[in-house]
């Protein structure tokens, strides 16, 4: 099994659960074998520099890299559609570290992700200030 | 007051040359009284020319409310959005590549999909296509309207669906709508901002009118549309409205200052514009005064 912790510094086990997954900076990917940890990897999210579409980059970046779950802090509209596309498991997890939330998940603690509208009024997909009416 | 070296001529031979005019009403800020300035004078105005006003503030069209009429003769518009031909499709992922957006998704060895949501309908995939596996398809973002005030004065109003994001392509829509309707004057009432939309309301403009009030707020916002005003080179003027609410004190490019009337604001409330409501007093004048500087009306 393959999870993506999307993480909010520079990535790796010991780093932290990002709050937000179209725009946090780095994906941290392990493998699991019988409840071991196995395979670290870190990946830079396309979507952090994103303009627009940050969301789509970033889950495409996760299916395409084969992964089956994703612990984030939360889930955006958009990512949310691409994920269900490509199968993944979504889950919650508090900010913790990403030890902690790959042990949570694996004790089967961690809630399913469900999708949030952020940002006030326009949350969908408008990001860097783009679309942004009269108000 | 005002209206020192303004080339009044200028606009009136414009007038005169091609048998029409075209004048936006912006101001940056929200709520300073663009529809207000835009429904009174063009109110004004259509006692001597056939006027249309156009009411661009797609998200939230209220000029018809200004004049108590229900919207009517309703078009249903609507934009290009990609639909895929898997047949013909190859995978090569050039539409996903070439997404500004990121609209386009596409899994590896996957085909593509689109997020309807995200897309501009700027066409990109459309053209970039090698095997013409992208299709036009459609889908609908609005309403446009055409609606007659009286004898002499037509209102055509864009209204965004609830829930779409993009008022770009409608402003567009309702531009191309108004050309349905022949008039001597043609007033665009903008949204407010300094987005797209508005630069695409007043593309056409030959004379904008800014209105502002002086608080800091409206200031600042008229920096910002002044700014987009000159970069499109157009000639434009300012409005202040709600005069003599606070200290500050606009001049430059003053063209009119509407003083704070209760008057007015009952007319606002009672859905008649100010000149009707208050013919021949001295409201018209606060109206009338800017369109005499500029010389569409000449005394």
């Amino acid at each position: 099994m393959r999870i993506c912790i999307a993480t909010s510094g520079s990535g790796g086990i010991n780093d932290f659960v990002s709050t937000v997954f179209g725009r946090c900076p780095t994906f941290t990917i392990v493998d699991i074998e019988g409840n071991e940890i196995k395979n670290i990897r870190v990946i830079q999210n396309p979507g952090y520099v994103s303009g627009s579409g940050a969301g789509v980059l970033a889950a495409q970046e996760i299916v395409n890299e084969g992964c089956n779950v994703l612990i984030s802090g939360s889930v955006g509209p958009n990512s949310y559609q691409v994920l269900m596309a490509g199968h993944i498991d979504m889950r919650a997890s508090p900010p913790t570290s990403v030890k902690d939330a790959i042990n949570l998940f694996l004790e089967g603690k961690l809630p399913v992700a469900v999708p949030v509208h952020g940002g006030g009024r326009r949350g969908m997909g408008m990001g860097m200030g783009r679309g942004h009416g009269p108000w | 007051m005002v209206g020192e070296g303004v080339e009044w001529e200028w606009v009136w031979e414009e007038v005169m040359d091609h048998g029409s005019m075209i004048i936006g009403v912006t101001g940056g800020k929200g709520g300073t009284g663009k529809s207000t300035f835009a429904v009174n004078i063009s109110s004004l105005l259509s006692r001597k020319y056939r006027v249309k006003l156009i009411d661009a503030d797609v998200e939230c069209p209220n000029d018809h409310i200004l004049f108590s009429k229900e919207l009517k003769n309703e078009v249903r518009e609507r934009i290009f959005i990609p639909s895929f031909n898997y047949q013909k499709c190859i995978k090569c992922s050039l539409c996903q590549k070439n997404c500004s957006e990121n609209a386009i998704v596409m899994f590896k060895n996957g085909y593509p999909f689109l997020l309807p949501n995200l897309c501009s309908s700027c066409k990109t995939c459309y053209i970039v296509c090698p095997t013409k596996a992208i299709e036009s398809g459609s889908k609908f973002i609005g309403s446009t309207f055409i609606t007659e005030i009286n004898e002499n004065l037509t209102l055509v109003t864009g209204m965004l669906d609830p829930g779409q994001e993009r008022s770009y392509p409608m402003v567009l829509r309702t531009l191309d709508r108004a050309n349905e309707i022949k008039s001597e004057i043609t007033i665009i009432d903008t949204s407010a901002g300094t987005g797209n939309h508005v630069a695409a309301s007043l593309m056409d403009a030959e004379i904008v009118f800014a209105v502002t009030e002086e608080t800091p707020l409206g200031l600042h916002d008229l920096e910002m549309i002044e700014r987009l005003i000159e970069k499109m080179d157009k000639m434009y003027y300012v409005i202040v409205n709600r005069h003599g609410i606070s200290d500050i004190n606009i001049k430059e490019k003053v063209l009119g200052k509407i003083p704070y009337d209760e008057r007015i604001a009952e007319s606002y409330y009672r859905g008649i514009p100010a000149v009707e409501m208050f013919k021949n007093t001295d409201i018209e004048n606060y109206f009338l005064e800017p369109l005499m500087e500029v010389g569409i009306w000449q005394r």
